[in-house]
């Protein structure tokens, strides 16, 4: 039992260091078994990839399924207390890849069944609207970030010209407000289901994504080793992928490092071709490697001072953890919706829409 | 009758690097300190893979980089410490290009095999074959004119090492790679080509580019550590 | 009786490839007694490591030697506990009969003898700090409770306790570099250990991380009655609590005998580049004797000035204030920084500094001064607040993308900054990026060399490198580039004396030609001796931009810093409480000419 005064302390200590960032001691989240976390993630990756591959044939993508999927997600990221360091550092990065992914799906999908709908990669006319909007909204964020002109149009024309190109918005009169005659027509179709394949998509990524990084932000690296004890593997296996987390932090800490005194000799200086970039980087690998063999000859020192090499056992001290009634409920609702939708072939999306 | 050829039946330490072969390894156990770096060379995978699908941000998605860049770096750990390098790869992929960028856990552990089989078949094909025709397992011989004073064959070793490891696996590994994400519909259905090229022209890149300067700048500190496997496992 | 015996012990470490290696410990002999602080001092290469290796066990079971040749690796033998810990002999194979050369002696040394290394990041092996303690006893079996128990009583004792509560939430990138050691120390103190060898504890922490591990030790000494064998460069450690020591150098001893035996030994120290602390150098070249000895301690040396008193040298002690009009080439104005983490690094920075000076960044671990630099250097962009280089604006991203053309940043670990396999291509690898002609650059290396006395290694490998040659082929890769302005990060760090002088002195050259140096460091000696202006930072702001005379004068000023001022310092601190007219002398040279 802990003193009060310990129990004060221990309340205090609000955050704790997970695979990435931090999460927040004393959720619900936090208290789940890593075993159970990772059937989530697992139980969820699966539900998302068999829901957005169901074949227009079978009645199309399951949306809501997946709305709600992506809605559980982040209700257990906000009761992890995560959000604030997901928006933070990789909402840059995911929001444009699920754009990315939504065109993709939207424009190399085009072997699927039913009607059409037209796209125009010229409209025949210059449209002033919402498209120019667009242009001049993304034009002038980019440039604010990067000062840059060539580094601005790109983005911008480019999502100006994704605007431009679906019928309903150059053609509606609600987008757009004046239309200019400019050149001739150059118009293509594409099946309606893309689009909500499409869609489809970017919900499902969604969920991958996002469990990907409920998992790892509120996953400690010392779960993972009481986790593989408990899954019988041997101490010294399961001591050997400890110290592959151990040392992920301190690689990505010299890489830093060496990239600033790579900086500091001028390697950003003058205009590089992308080879020379490329070496830059190759050249980056001298030090790390170079540190990760004084690394690993130091700690090789360590372990045999703390009498690793002599052992045959280990005590087990608060490494491993118990599953509680909570992490059977997950894992027994997860199944269950597993073998509703994977196993049994049913949707959601077709049960509400009946 | 004269002239008869007289045949080398025991070629064993004919090349400097004869002593690196396919076996287990050399009987010694695996020591504390090779442990430390075989975990450590994984972690610096895993940490590489990231870096090298993150770079390039929103042009990529499902661990495809346009540029790949940590390639070479695991090619090169699989000739160095040999089955380490593979083991590094998969698990690289799995968390660095994988769960570290989002991909889902289950895309990840099926398409990272994509990533185990070329250097793993790189160690093989090497070790194996090529060490006995005269090129350096080690890949010194793409760098330097000659190895322990034996003279290199680099016209040959350039042309083996483009066609086994920039043509043949990378094919096998972008048809396993892209073919497995396109299988599990996270590439779109008619983007199969576009993407199966980006993953072959990226990796071929970096492992031209990278792969030299590796080797020249780290093959001898390692080996005169005494850290070169002689085998698969030490 | 005696805890370690060391009989002419020689070692050589195993060449994989090329020629063989040479000896690196050669016939060592030496004793430590049950309960003693024994203390190796030694240059850079001396082989001080090596030797903490081979007491420990680890030489030979880490760093094996092949079969067959153990005799000629090792010879003479170790003693442990009176056991063999080292020794070949000649013994009969029991499979094939013949008679074979095998090292014997004890195969794991712990948990009786511990051993404590230099870098805090490289020995903490787990993920969280209540596993790290408890590692040790977990692998020994122990109980749970017998090992929560200790572990509670570890970290109590090494001044941890506080984290005890949540230490299993506690990860390794949470801590400092200090309680990083202090935390190894207590992983060894729950162990029980009777031997504790610690190399170097102290090298890579700032002052009040050195403070800790000091008292760590000295309590742990008191408490269990644990042998202690220190590798250290700083002399007052050694004066202080060392019963006997061993010098050594080139692995061969030097001297070898009580603290006060060897330190008494001026020549040795001078011929050997060892350092012997401000207070022995001014009793050395001033005469000043304490019980027939050198004085250690600024107490002794007070009682060894036996009236004697300094001469007036107020109108010798010039500081030599930069010209007014000078213009300036560093610029912040409330300057605020935020890490991701959000961390508040920096709040509301100002200072200036003038061409041509030499300023001394001084404060703890998580002051701010490695976060002001690099936003200097260019290194750092989102900063609030205005910072300009040579009157260029930082946030500008084309005066940023050139800012490595104007400022020189020679990072702390050298093993980070070498990329290239040739001393030559390594120098040149700047003045590459830059795209200069061939001709120039090799110019330039030259002379870059030159100026560092490197110029002989130019084909080397700088991997293969020692330390202190390593250090001076950063600062050349650097100078090599021109800059106008030098930022150096800890440039003694890890370094003996001489090597440290090496660098001060050369740091001290490109000053007086004209190069602005901005030394960030934890050496109070080097910023006594060198620096004409320190910027003092505390918590994110600058505490004291002034006169480094002036800080050092203050002792207020040096207690709200937490800044333990170098020996020579204190000792004019002391002698102004009786002569209060007497000025703050700073270093061992002005005492030295005060007194003669």
């Amino acid at each position: 039992m802990l003193a009060s005064s310990d129990v004060e302390a221990r309340a205090s200590k609000k955050y704790v260091r997970t695979f990435i960032f931090s999460m927040r001691t004393g959720t619900p989240v936090e208290k789940l078994h890593v075993i159970t976390k990772f059937f989530m993630i697992v139980a969820m990756s699966i539900l998302a990839l068999y829901m957005f591959s169901i074949p227009v044939s079978q009645g199309g993508p399951d949306i809501i399924g997946l709305a709600l999927l992506l809605l559980l997600t982040f209700v257990l990221l906000a009761i992890a207390r995560t959000a604030k360091y997901l928006a933070n550092s990789y909402l840059v990065l995911v929001l444009p890849v699920l754009l990315g992914q939504f065109f993709w799906w939207l424009f190399f999908n085009w072997s699927l069944p039913g009607a059409r709908m037209l796209f125009y990669f010229w409209p025949g006319f210059l449209p002033i609207g919402v498209s120019t909007v667009v242009l001049v909204g993304v034009f002038g964020l980019v440039y604010y970030k990067t000062r840059s002109v060539v580094l601005s149009l790109v983005p911008s024309i480019l999502l100006w010209w994704f605007t431009v190109m679906p019928g309903v918005f150059s053609f509606s009169s609600l987008f757009t407000w004046v239309r200019i005659p400019v050149g001739v027509v150059f118009s293509f179709s594409l099946p309606q289901w893309s689009a909500t394949v499409a869609f489809s998509k970017v919900l499902g990524f969604g969920v991958l994504i996002y469990t990907s990084f409920l998992f790892l932000l509120t996953t400690r690296d010392t779960e993972i080793g009481g986790a593989l004890k408990q899954l019988r593997l041997s101490f010294r296996k399961s001591f050997f992928v400890m110290l592959m987390f151990r040392n992920l932090n301190t690689i990505l800490m010299d890489y830093e490092n060496i990239r600033s005194a790579q900086i500091a000799r001028a390697a950003n200086v003058m205009r590089k071709n992308v080879f020379s970039r490329i070496i830059d980087l190759a050249y980056v690998s001298v030090p790390l490697v170079a540190t990760m063999i004084r690394r690993s000859t130091e700690m090789g020192v360590a372990l045999y001072a703390r009498g690793f090499e002599a052992s045959h056992g280990i005590t087990d001290y608060k490494e491993t953890r118990r599953f509680s009634y909570v992490d059977f409920t997950i894992i027994a609702i997860l199944a269950a919706f597993l073998i509703y939708e994977v196993i049994l072939g049913h949707s959601i999306t077709s049960l509400l829409m009946r | 009758m004269s002239g008869e050829k007289k045949t080398v039946s025991n070629t064993k330490n004919k090349y400097p690097w004869s002593n690196y072969t396919l076996k287990w390894g050399r009987g010694e156990p695996v020591s504390t300190t090779q442990y430390v770096l075989y975990a450590m060379q994984i972690a610096a995978v895993i940490a590489l893979s990231y870096l090298s699908v993150t770079v390039f941000g929103p042009l990529s998605y499902a661990g495809i980089s346009l540029f790949y860049f940590v390639y070479p770096f695991f090619l090169v750990f699989t000739m160095w410490w040999g089955i380490w390098g593979p083991i590094g790869a998969y698990i690289g992929c799995v968390i660095g290009a994988g769960l570290l960028v989002g991909t889902g856990i289950v895309p990840s552990l099926a398409y990272a095999v994509s990533d185990f089989v070329p250097p793993f078949f790189a160690f093989v094909l090497y070790r194996g074959l090529l060490a006995n025709k005269g090129y350096d397992p080690l890949w010194r011989d793409l760098t330097d004119k000659e190895v322990a004073g034996v003279k290199t064959k680099r016209t040959g070793a350039w042309f083996w090492f483009v066609l086994i490891n920039g043509v043949i696996l990378n094919l096998i590994s972008g048809v396993i790679g892209v073919g497995i994400l396109w299988d599990m519909k996270i590439i779109a259905t008619n983007a199969f080509w576009p993407w199966f090229i980006g993953w072959i022209v990226g990796d071929l890149v970096a492992m031209v580019i990278i792969t030299p300067v590796l080797v020249k700048g780290l093959t001898s500190l390692v080996e005169r550590q005494g850290l070169v496997n002689h085998g698969w496992i030490t | 009786m005696s805890v370690l015996e060391v009989n002419d012990f020689w070692w050589k470490y195993r060449s994989y490839v090329g020629a063989e290696n040479p000896f690196t410990l050669k016939g060592l002999s030496f004793k430590v007694d049950k309960g003693e602080f024994f203390g190796i001092i030694g240059p850079s290469g001396a082989g001080k490591t090596t030797l903490c290796y081979a007491l420990t066990g680890i030489i030979p079971h880490v760093f094996t030697v092949p079969y067959g040749k153990e005799r000629e690796h090792i010879k003479g033998e170790i003693k442990l506990f009176g056991q063999t810990l080292t020794k070949v002999e000649a013994v009969t194979d029991e499979k094939t009969g013949r008679v074979v050369d095998k090292i014997v002696g004890i195969k794991q040394t712990a948990p009786r003898v511990g051993l404590l290394l230099q870098d805090p990041e490289n020995q903490f092996l787990r993920m969280d700090l209540l596993h790290e303690i408890a590692f040790g006893m977990e692998l020994l079996e122990l109980s749970k409770s017998e090992i929560e128990q200790r572990a509670k009583e570890a970290l109590e004792i090494v001044g941890l306790g506080s984290l005890w509560p949540i230490a299993d939430l506690v990860h390794p990138s949470e801590l400092s570099g200090g309680q990083k050691q202090r935390a190894a120390i207590a992983s060894f103190i729950a162990l029980r250990p009777e031997l504790l060898v610690l190399d170097e504890p102290m090298s890579d922490l700032d002052p009040e991380g050195k403070l800790s591990i000091i008292k760590a030790i000295d309590s742990i000494r008191d408490k269990y009655d644990i042998t202690i064998i220190v590798v250290e460069h700083n002399p007052e450690v050694i004066q202080k609590y060392a019963d006997k020591v061993l010098a050594i150098n080139n692995g061969e001893t030097i001297a070898y005998g009580t603290t006060e035996k060897v330190y008494s030994q001026w020549k040795l120290f001078d011929e050997n580049g060892l350092y012997a602390s401000d207070i022995a150098r001014i009793g050395w070249q001033a005469g000043l004797t304490y019980n027939g000895r050198v004085p250690f301690t600024v107490d002794e040396m007070m009682e060894a000035f036996n009236g004697r008193k300094q001469k007036s040298l107020a109108d010798d002690l010039k500081d030599d204030p930069i010209d007014e009009a000078t213009e300036e080439i560093i610029s912040v104005k409330d300057l605020n920084f935020w890490y991701d983490d959000g961390t508040h690094a920096l709040r509301g920075v100002t200072f200036a500094i003038k061409k041509g000076e030499y300023v001394g960044l001084i404060g703890q671990n998580g002051a701010g001064k490695s976060t002001i630099s690099k936003i200097i250097s260019g290194l750092y962009k989102k900063f609030q607040g205005e910072a300009k280089v040579m009157g260029l604006n930082l946030r500008d991203r084309k005066v940023i993308e050139r800012i490595p053309c104007y400022v020189g940043y020679v990072f702390q670990n050298p093993d980070n900054q070498i990329f290239m396999r040739k001393v030559y291509d390594e120098v040149a690898y700047g003045l590459k990026n830059l795209k200069m002609p061939l001709q120039e650059v090799d110019q330039r290396v030259k002379e870059a060399l030159k100026s560092v006395g490197l110029l002989s290694k130019i084909d080397e490998d700088p991997m293969f490198l020692g330390k202190g040659e390593k250090r001076r082929l950063t600062v050349a890769s650097i100078l090599a580039m021109n800059p106008k302005i030098m930022i150096v990060d800890e440039p003694t760090t890890g370094q003996d004396f001489r090597m440290s002088e090496d660098i001060m002195n050369l740091l001290e050259e490109l000053n007086k030609a004209g190069t602005t140096i901005l030394a960030i460091t934890h050496d109070m000696t080097l910023v006594s001796e060198h620096t004409k202006r320190v910027i003092v930072m505390h918590n994110g702001a600058v505490t004291y931009d002034g006169s480094t005379r002036g800080f050092f004068s203050n002792a207020e000023l040096l207690d709200k810093a937490g800044i333990i001022p170098p020996m020579a310092v204190r000792l004019s601190h002391e002698y102004k409480k009786k002569n209060p007219s007497s000025p703050c002398l700073m270093n061992a040279k002005e005492w030295v000419a005060a007194l003669k």
